[in-house]
């Protein structure tokens, strides 16, 4: 490895009056003899320039920059062939250390000699292979208003798209109604829904090829390179790049709702079936076909119950407004109850609310319907308790509507493999005890058979993971429309509760994303939360045990197998976490730039003084993405704290190897500090499950632990969020009064 | 609340019509309203308990006619306006009450065509043909028209006491009857009962005593405590009391003339410096002073806050009209013009009319309705928050 490497320390930002600079020289020029060692007033312009023009001069391969965290310089903004890696000597050394202290300037040096090792350690990034073949056609399933607008989005981007529709109809739901809600100011009046408008573009957009009453048969390979091949009259095969999923909704059954008389009483209907009634002209009681009057409707019929849909669709009352709209329309006697929870307006949609508030035939107030009765007419009686009016109210109607919710039509690919998984076994006759865990599994979870929608040749399942309540998202905050599969993105109501507005917006991101994808792909790169990133995994496969850990646990389903449960890489639908390297037993998988070898050599640097030195070390592993800047953030704000901690950031928690572990406790390391995001239902996570993964490795420290007999107190996990910056001292301080009750580590100087 | 548990339920037909008249009556707000109750927490005149606007708000966006007929917080509400400046939706529910008043001015009193033709300026034709006609029927019984009497001015000559009598006893007496037969009803549909055993608000020092009720209240009046307390409508508080004690000072000046005319034989004119005639003036004064400084408000007021209906420009214009009149009248005779006197004096006669004759269905009946309410709440106990804040 004779690479040449150059170290540039930076003396500005106070780090020059705080750190003995020459003995810090030393590290570089003497232990590590590196060919070049400078020092720099500070990292701003003019400094950087030199630096750079100095890389190319003295001809590097590779450089260190001492000075502020790697996050104060903008990326790509050095030479691309020289690999560059950064100190953090200003916010995680001097800003909160004081300043000429031994402690201080070991800290400081120890940085310096991971960093150093880190540069000798990593490898040039080559783009994957596949980057050459990238196909950029994107495919779009589902036909209503988001499915259409995606297709249009994207062929207006003057790409090539794909439309599938299962029914043999464009339109969606969209086609449905009679009127949309306000979506124009002064947002007051109803609208036509425009969708025949819509269909007509994308049926005359000679980019867009349409396929009708069909379904997918089968999606093999990744993103980039998908092979689709289509079921039903216009079966076909072909390959595409990228996927917006746009399967839509459909309405929550109402189900052991029995006080609110559904299905017993014949003038008791949901808002779907109103709507219809509107669309085809008149809203009549369904008992005797007399126009209906009086009309009640009962928002949340089932919705924000948790035995029921838990969530809030956040259209319904809106969709009660509107019809509220017709029933006035229809007659000017008309009477229309919206009998309310919380009534949600969004937006600017609070204006077409106040604006229905006013009409003086809606009737509007909070309250519990706690029953609904027939009477002999069959007409409807509601009883309304806890409303506004101070009293128990009983109203007579012609027409009880349930504002019923949506539910996402997404199919749940993990469980669909669990299902296949539990049945493959049961056939292969293998006996034992799991054979009633795999029968309870199949029952448990059974129904989700044959709901399939992508069909994706994935090994985890033929179709998106979905959250909590059957949606396939990711992470709604950070990387909307971002699924857990690479390359395939989810728009409108599959994604989350919406209007047709919302999903107008939803599948023109979605549409963008999916270009982004192919685009990034196309230059070997990875999409969000790495985007730009070129490094990849790499497999040393002859050393593979066929655990199928990494298969199991990569949250992208990035891996397939084969029959002996190999891992088969695909690339393009990697988003670079690290979490197969963290995995591996066998710690055969490895980045060019983020490797086992590399933090583990990173760990050796650090000097760990003896015993009787009474001064401990704890190896921190931070994740890059929310502890590591928030460490950044405790040294703007200038907080303390120990000195004897060793920071390293990892791509994600999940990356971690338990090796990095063990090496360091052998290594004489006092403690060590896992840093990783939130995880659990609401994961903060960008990579999914990463910091849930290495807690459920936590077995295997232990046990290691425990061969070693050492405390089990010596490695924790913290989950923290990038914004709690203030909780780091306190982690660290009760950390080390942890370690200083248990004791040093006996293997130090072994 | 255990209290809250047991509540009775109510069947509820909302009155289409009912909504859309007290929009008319200058109640076109009201359904702005979302219930945040924030009016009844500005409020400084409402019970803590069962506190108002808030309930009116939703009884009448709700067309709960029935409720709000038997309410006596409507007539609690003296418009201070505090709650529509705080209303965050501009609800204006001290319009929306004054509204919902103007609605029962018009349909609580028999008969109530009387009480429609005071609802809208196109029956003005009607109000104040009543007077014209009648008038002129005294005068030619009199056999004055056309001849205007000869010597000392003397409206006796012009038109006889008699025919005066004919007119006005007669009118006010049956609309005071008719008015009369109405409040009985307002209180009976109040439930004296009803209220008085209400939760968390110990009875006032009134409750159950009739008589000290009826003095409380009229002590209330005459101080306007409660207008006093109003936040935004502090103007408005001089203003009305000028508007009222003037006309107090004329009534009693007035009661005072028919005494020395039937009871001391006294033949009018009286000389200026009799009681009759120096409460006359001072009313005047007050009146037109208080006029002024309420007319001045209206016109200058901001129509986001409160904004003045038919009824409310009614009210006024007649009543400035009647002391201007009264007062050119008077001035005119000294200056000795007789036909000008004489006829001016009819005109006042024709304004007097419009303010008397109607009284029970004009804005002019606040003031019973308003008593008979205020009287209800001392009397039930229901006051006894507010008087303690007054204390």
């Amino acid at each position: 490895m004779a690479s040449k490497i150059g170290v540039y320390i930076c003396t500005g930002y106070g780090i020059g009056e705080a750190l003995n600079v020459e003995q810090l020289s030393s590290v570089a020029t003497k232990e590590y003899k590196v060919d070049v060692c400078k020092t720099v007033s500070s990292c701003e312009a003019d400094d950087l320039d030199f630096i750079k023009k100095d890389i190319t001069e003295q001809g590097l391969e590779r450089a260190v920059i001492a000075g502020p965290s790697p996050r104060f310089y903008a990326t790509g903004s050095f030479p691309e062939n020289v690999i560059v890696e950064f100190v953090n000597l200003r916010e995680q050394v001097v800003w909160c250390q004081p300043a000429n202290n031994e402690d201080t300037q070991m800290l400081a040096e120890d940085y310096l000699r991971m960093g150093i090792v880190k540069v000798q350690k990593m490898q040039p990034v080559e783009a994957f292979p596949e980057s050459k073949d990238i196909d950029k056609t994107i495919m779009v399933v589902g036909g209503g208003i988001a499915g259409i607008t995606a297709a249009l989005e994207a062929a207006a981007t003057g790409y090539n798209t794909v439309l599938i529709e299962k029914s043999a109809q464009l339109g969606g739901w969209m086609a449905k109604l009679k009127k949309s809600i306000p979506r124009t100011p002064p947002y007051e009046a109803l609208e036509d829904t425009g969708i025949e408008e819509k269909i007509k573009q994308v049926q005359s957009n000679p980019k867009v090829k349409i396929f009708t009453s069909t379904e997918i048969e089968t999606i093999k390979g990744g993103p980039g390179l998908f092979d689709v091949t289509l079921k039903g009259p216009g079966a076909a095969s072909f390959r595409v790049g990228a996927i917006v999923q746009a399967t839509g909704w459909k309405p929550f059954e109402p189900k052991n709702l029995d006080h609110l008389g559904f299905r017993k009483f014949a003038n008791v209907i949901t808002n779907v079936e109103l709507e219809e009634m509107a669309k085809n002209g008149r809203i009549a009681r369904k008992s005797d076909g007399k126009d209906a009057k009086r009309v009640v409707f009962v928002q949340c019929a089932g919705s924000r119950d948790k035995a029921h849909l838990s969530y809030c669709s956040s259209i319904c009352c809106l969709n009660s407004l509107k019809q509220a709209a017709y029933v006035r329309e229809q007659s000017s006697e008309g009477k229309a109850y919206i009998i309310y929870d919380n009534l949600r307006a969004p937006g600017h949609y609070e204006y077409f609310y106040k604006k229905m508030q006013q009409d003086p035939g809606v009737f509007l107030t909070k309250g519990d319907v706690v029953r609904v009765a027939e009477n002999a007419d069959k007409s409807l009686t509601v009883d309304v308790e806890k409303t506004l009016l101070g009293e128990n109210i009983s109203v007579d109607a012609d027409l009880v509507v349930l504002a019923v919710g949506m539910v996402p039509c997404s199919a749940d690919g993990e469980k669909i493999r669990t299902v296949k998984d539990a049945k493959a076994f049961l056939a292969s006759g293998e006996g034992g005890p799991q054979v009633d865990v795999m029968k309870k599994r199949i029952e448990d979870i059974g129904q989700h058979e044959g709901t399939e929608i992508l069909n994706l040749d994935y090994r985890q399942g033929p179709d998106l993971p979905t959250l909590q309540y059957g949606f396939p998202d990711s992470h709604f905050i950070c990387f909307p429309y971002e699924t857990r599969r690479t390359g395939i993105y989810t728009a409108g109501a599959v994604r989350a509760p919406m209007d047709g507005l919302g999903s107008v917006e939803d599948a023109t991101g979605a549409a963008f994303k999916a270009i982004q994808c192919v685009e990034m792909l196309s230059r070997g790169e990875t999409v969000l939360p790495r985007a730009g990133d070129r490094s990849y995994p790499e497999f040393f496969l002859q050393r593979c045990t066929q655990c199928k850990r990494c298969t199991e646990e990569c949250p992208f389903g990035t891996l397939n197998e084969d029959v002996k449960g190999t891992p088969l890489p695909n690339p393009t639908r990697c988003r670079r976490c690290g979490i197969c390297l963290g995995a591996c037993p066998e710690r055969i998988i490895n980045f060019k730039n983020y490797s086992v070898d590399m933090i583990a050599s990173m760990i050796k640097a650090v000097e760990v003084p003896d015993e009787d030195e009474e001064k401990p070390r704890v190896l921190v592993l931070a994740c890059e993405n929310d502890a590591y800047p928030a460490f950044d953030t405790v040294g703007l704000k200038r907080l303390q704290y120990s000195p004897f901690i060793r920071v390293i950031p990892v791509r994600c928690l999940g990356s971690v190897n338990v090796i990095w572990i063990n090496e360091s406790l052998a290594k004489g390391f006092d403690g060590v500090l896992l840093l990783g995001c939130k995880y659990g239902d609401d994961y903060q996570c960008h990579f999914i499950r990463g910091s849930e993964l290495m807690n459920t490795r936590g077995d295997n420290v232990r046990e290691k632990l425990k061969q070693m007999a050492l405390e089990n107190e010596r490695v924790q996990l913290h989950q923290i969020q990038v914004s709690e910056y203030e909780k780091i001292p306190t982690i660290i301080g009760e950390f080390m009064e942890t370690i200083e009750q248990v004791g040093m580590n006996p293997f130090k100087g072994m | 609340m255990a209290a809250e548990q047991k509540q009775k339920t109510i069947k509820v037909d909302p009155d289409l019509d009912f909504i859309r008249q007290v929009n008319a009556a200058g109640g076109d707000t009201l359904k702005k309203c979302f219930q945040c109750a924030t009016c009844s927490v500005v409020c400084n005149l409402t019970p803590d308990n069962r506190p108002f606007p808030r309930k009116e708000m939703i009884w009448a966006s709700w067309g709960l006619k029935d409720k709000l007929v038997k309410d006596p917080d409507v007539w609690l509400c003296h418009q201070c306006n505090d709650c529509s400046v705080k209303c965050p939706r501009g609800a204006k529910p001290g319009d929306t009450l004054a509204a919902i008043r103007n609605y029962l001015f018009k349909n609580l009193t028999f008969p109530r065509f009387l009480g429609t033709w005071m609802s809208e300026p196109k029956y003005l034709p009607l109000v104040f043909g009543v007077p014209i006609i009648l008038l002129l029927a005294a005068l030619s019984a009199a056999g004055t028209i056309g001849k205007i009497p000869e010597g000392e001015i003397e409206f006796s000559k012009f038109l006889p006491h008699g025919g005066l009598y004919a007119v006005f006893i007669s009118s006010t007496h049956l609309a005071a009857l008719f008015l009369l037969v109405s409040l009985v009803r307002f209180w009976k549909m109040l439930g004296a009962s009803d209220v008085s055993s209400a939760v968390g608000n110990s009875r006032g020092a009134t409750a159950g005593d009739l008589r000290a009720s009826v003095i409380a209240t009229v002590k209330e009046i005459l101080t306007h405590a409660k207008f006093g307390k109003c936040d935004e409508s502090k103007h408005r508080y001089l203003g009305h009391l000028g508007i009222m004690y003037g006309f107090l000072s004329i009534a009693i000046g007035t009661g005072i003339a028919f005494f020395m005319m039937y009871g001391l034989r006294i033949e009018p004119p009286f000389g200026q410096f009799t009681p009759p005639k120096i409460l006359g003036h001072l009313g005047i004064i007050a009146l037109v002073i208080g006029l002024i400084l309420v007319i001045r408000h209206r016109l200058s007021g901001d129509e986001k806050v409160s904004k003045s209906t038919y009824q409310d420009w009614y009210l006024l214009v007649v009543l400035l009209t009647v002391a201007v009149t009264g007062e050119l009248v008077e001035l005119v005779r000294f200056a000795g013009i007789a036909w000008l006197a004489y006829w001016g004096y009819i005109v006042h006669l024709v304004f007097v009319f419009a303010l008397l004759g109607y009284f029970p269905y004009s804005k002019f009946a606040h003031i019973f309705y308003r008593f008979v309410a205020i009287l209800h709440s001392k009397y039930t106990g229901r006051d006894a928050g507010v008087a303690d804040l007054a204390a």
